[in-house]
């Protein structure tokens, strides 16, 4: 979408190019932190039950949230992943899943302090074996480099670069 | 506590990232979409409802259909049964529904939701010892339900040495015991296919 002769035109009215590396590398990290997002959100939206059981064995929301965490993190994940990989409202996904991101590395961080040992729910059931420890906080970390890389290119601003032409 | 604490932090530092007002506006438009979309998937899914009961209150998790008992099962403190555990001197019993077990129980544990205990056990016998002890616990508080399961397990003469965990699995959680994840119920049904139709 931001491909390097669109950023020119952006930067032609008015706004900053952003570097060669930053475009090139955005790709990459957009098809993974993208393709990551969306694999999670359909599992977990085939399985909401077991998610919201995971959610409440975090033991870190009150009961009334189980559900509608169950319901609504799936779906910011997917819309935020979809996001990233069509480069429509590719910030916006990019901060939504961020936002998520942190908030994983936190309860992971939390779990880890407390000693619980349980299911992550990261991926539905499909990896029931996925314990919360150091190595998913390693990946929550990785995943969050690529979602920060995803975001920085600038994004062409349709209304903004209407306002200006008129 | 910390949860809301954080997600209100994450709010705050979202928000001055998103200094931008298309940004905020295309954060708000995502963020609205997620959650009109949660709610419309919860309304599309009411058999999700039993999750949204509060856990550990008082006699939460007697069930209507079972009949409320007076405690005559011997109970057993946490720390008796972590130790019990170790020496692997006793079997568990988890009385929770099925979906609650495969997220996690007690290793070793054998599942015997209690809304269909009798059934299941006309249909099969618990792999128990006859002169074995069992300790039955379902999801805390003064759970009825492994009362229920210890009286029956005694009646049907599966084992008499039947004691209930105090405090059920929430104290077993909050004493940070031992647990595992999985589909190992006694038997060989799937779990994941017997539980909600069974309770509803």
């Amino acid at each position: 979408m931001s491909s390097v002769d669109q950023s020119k035109q952006v930067s032609a009215s008015g706004r900053e190019a952003p570097p060669r590396w930053m475009i090139l590398a955005s790709w990459p990290a957009r098809l993974i932190a993208g393709g990551v997002f969306i694999y999670a959100g359909v599992l977990k939206l085939i399985d909401p039950a077991t998610l919201a059981q995971d959610i409440a064995n975090y033991q870190a929301f009150p009961y009334w949230t189980w559900n509608l965490a169950a319901a609504v993190v799936p779906i910011a994940e997917l819309l935020g992943g979809l996001a990233l990989i069509t480069g429509f409202k590719r910030r916006a996904g990019s901060l939504v899943l961020g936002a998520l991101t942190v908030a994983f590395i936190g309860l992971i961080l939390s779990v880890i302090v407390r000693g619980i040992d349980l299911s992550c729910g990261c991926f539905g059931e499909a990896t029931q074996a996925s314990a919360v420890g150091w190595p998913l906080l390693l990946r929550d970390v990785a995943l969050l480099a690529a979602i920060v890389v995803a975001y920085l290119p600038p994004e062409p601003r349709s209304s903004s670069a209407k306002r200006l032409a008129k | 506590m910390l949860a809301l604490l954080l997600i209100a932090a994450l709010l705050v530092a979202t928000i001055a990232l998103a200094r931008q007002l298309e940004l905020l506006t295309d954060l708000l438009l995502l963020g609205g979409a997620s959650l009109l979309a949660g709610v419309v998937f919860l309304g599309l899914h009411p058999d999700l409802e039993w999750i949204a009961t509060p856990p550990a209150d008082e006699g939460s998790c007697s069930v209507d259909e079972i009949p409320s008992v007076a405690p005559v099962v011997d109970r057993v403190s946490i720390e008796e049964a972590q130790v019990l555990l170790e020496q692997a001197q006793v079997t568990f019993v988890d009385a929770r529904p099925a979906y609650h077990y495969a997220a996690a129980h007690i290793p070793g544990a054998m599942n015997l939701p209690a809304e269909d205990a009798e059934g299941l056990l006309d249909m099969q016998s618990l792999p128990i010892p006859p002169e074995g002890a069992v300790i039955t616990y379902c999801d805390g508080g003064r759970c009825e339900q492994s009362e229920y399961l210890g009286l029956l397990l005694r009646e049907r003469d599966v084992c008499q040495k039947v004691r209930v965990l105090e405090g059920g699995w929430q104290a077993w959680v909050a004493a940070g015991g031992p647990m595992v994840s999985g589909d190992t119920r006694f038997g060989d049904a799937p779990s994941s296919s017997v539980a909600p139709e069974a309770a509803g």
